[in-house]
């Protein structure tokens, strides 16, 4: 965890199959995930995202009551 | 003081209120020893694929997700006991009794033990399928594998997800409901009829209206036929019980909770000194909308959290820091193809609104209490449904909430002649709704009768809704007088006979 913020992107991952369409992750980064209407799931719109952009990830990832987003630090390419 | 009792919080049961609030009280930084007892041989599986991909076979029963990783287990540092349920409470002592009889003293308790199937009197267990757990679902997956034809008692929205499930492995079915529409108790009338529709356009043959009085399990091959109150009879190789779930608290009688269709609660999930509750078992009183029990995923998540949060207040002597539960319910089902979702409360409501409806099967419906949004359910409208979780605790009216979706009031004259209808329908007899849920057994026969003098169909539907829900509260709020209701009820007849 402690060399996490070295990284310059980190990597998102998302499981439609766990989402239940709270909607929480839009609300707290919108530019990251959006609600589907069609489906009631949210929709992952780039799962790799630059480092400025932890803090509304990691609040994605708190936000989510079904545990569907998680974050890991990108390998260095 | 991790040594220590009063450095000790046990919980009862590991289902997802019971993780989610030792997650939390992990996170806020409790050390001290946490003891978590469950009955089941394992840790509980999260349980919504149960009566979806896993009834359907899209997932294998080894895919069903756990509600915690092992790593994460192991950060929790738990000291889990599986396979031992907690047979009593002793409050004074702060202490609790396993079912091998080894007793276990606490600072801290929380009651997380959830909900048991209901099956209904006129079954023998053995020849019905409930769903509760992965055994369950595993169990029913593999009877719909061989039969044909299947019965499912209760079009909730557990019953309605068997349906989809059934249907995808192109089973007969029939579903089964004493209320007038699926749905009906939890979303009212208006969603309910449309649920109706989609149920019926997939194929499933719908019996609304009417319960089972009679069931004959055949002797030799599977199977079984049922009689129901309408006096139509079926053959079914398999019976599904969905009829609703009761709060587990029989391991809590003589430990000196007050029980009542779950453990009574104060408006902080709190039963006793030391003691919440949370989950589907949990009975609480919410701030607005008074006393309630909530059976959703969504309800366990948040008040797993909550009451552990309060608990740790408490015991840290910060009683003052802890917060009342009153959350915006969220809840969703997925069946035939569809995603249907809801937040609020719209069980308290007075009158439905359709805001937005089209025939691709897009719909928005609106709950209002006295004018003020409480509710919000639909199908293809995610994004409204969650701004409305944050819209309804604020919006004073209809108009405030649309706003605030970017939506137009629909014209009085866009409403189709059945929403006129059934808008008045629940304007005059939700409060019937309300008010029989306070209802005592004799009261119920008294208004029974005299809706039955009125001749209206409808209503005696609605009645049937309205009892069912006056037993599931039977005992609670007893001050209400069912003479505040009789002349209320001749008045929207007379109102009728000049429409």
């Amino acid at each position: 965890m402690s060399d996490a913020g070295q990284a310059s992107e980190i990597v998102v991952h998302y499981d439609e199959g766990r989402c239940a369409g709270y909607g929480n992750c839009e609300l707290v980064a919108p530019g990251l995930f959006k609600l589907d209407d069609d489906t009631g799931k949210a929709v992952l719109l780039a799962d790799r995202v630059s480092a400025e952009q932890r803090k509304a990830v990691e609040q994605a990832v708190q936000n989510c009551p079904t545990e569907a987003i998680s974050i890991e630090p990108a390998n260095h390419r | 003081m991790s040594g220590s009792a009063a450095g000790r919080i046990v919980v009862v049961g590991a289902g997802l209120a019971g993780i989610r609030a030792v997650q939390a009280l992990r996170s806020q930084g409790f050390t001290g020893l946490i003891v978590v007892f469950e009955a089941a041989s394992e840790l509980p599986c999260d349980r919504p694929p149960l009566s979806k991909q896993i009834l359907s076979g899209e997932w294998h029963a080894s895919e069903a997700p756990g509600l915690l990783s092992p790593v994460e287990l192991e950060d929790l540092d738990l000291d889990l006991r599986l396979g031992r349920a907690v047979r009593s409470v002793d409050l004074e002592a702060g202490m609790v009794t396993d079912d091998r009889g080894e007793r276990t003293s606490y600072g801290g308790l929380l009651i997380a033990t959830g909900a048991h199937a209901n099956v209904m009197s006129v079954f023998d267990r053995a020849g019905t399928y409930p769903i509760r757990d992965l055994g369950d679902s595993i169990r029913l997956r593999s009877a719909l594998g061989r039969a044909s034809r299947v019965a499912i008692i209760g079009a909730g929205v557990l019953g309605v997800e068997v349906a989809s499930a059934a249907r995808d492995l192109d089973l007969a079915v029939t579903l089964i409901d004493v209320s007038p529409a699926p749905m009906a108790s939890s979303l009212g009338l208006e969603m309910g009829r449309r649920i109706a529709d989609l149920v019926e356009s997939n194929g499933v043959s719908l019996i609304c209206g009417s319960s089972v009085e009679r069931v004959e399990l055949a002797e030799r091959e599977a199977g079984a036929s049922l009689w129901l109150s309408s006096g139509q009879s079926l053959q079914a190789d398999v019976i599904v019980s969905a009829a609703g779930a009761s709060a587990a608290t029989g391991w809590l009688d003589g430990s000196g909770f007050e029980v009542a269709d779950g453990v009574v609660c104060d408006a902080y999930s709190k039963a006793a000194k030391g003691v919440y509750a949370c989950g589907d078992v949990a009975r609480w009183m919410h701030p607005e909308f008074g006393s309630m029990r909530a059976q959703h995923w969504s309800n366990a998540a948040e008040q797993g959290i909550a009451a552990a949060t309060n608990l740790y207040l408490e015991l840290q002597g910060l009683e003052h820091e802890r917060r009342p539960y009153e959350p915006v319910p969220y809840f969703w089902s997925d069946h035939f193809g569809c995603r249907l979702q809801a937040v609020g409360h719209p069980q308290v409501a007075d009158e439905t609104v359709a805001v937005k409806e089209d025939e691709n099967g897009t719909l928005l419906l609106v709950y209002l209490l006295e004018g003020r949004p409480v509710a919000a359910a639909g199908y293809r409208c995610a994004r409204a449904i969650a701004r409305c979780k944050a819209l309804i605790p604020r919006a004073s009216n209809l108009r405030a909430l649309l706003e605030g979706l970017d939506m137009d009031l629909p014209s009085s004259a866009g409403l189709s002649h059945r929403q006129h209808a059934c808008r008045k329908h629940e304007a005059t007899f939700g409060f019937v709704d309300r008010c029989a849920a306070k209802l005592l057994e004799r009261e119920q026969r008294e208004i029974r009768t005299r809706i039955s003098e009125c001749g209206d169909s409808l209503r005696l539907d609605r009645l049937q809704i309205a009892a069912l829900r006056a037993e599931q509260w039977k005992g609670i709020n007893r001050d209400w007088s069912p003479t505040r209701l009789a002349p209320t009820i001749t008045h929207p007849s007379a109102m009728d006979d000049h429409s």
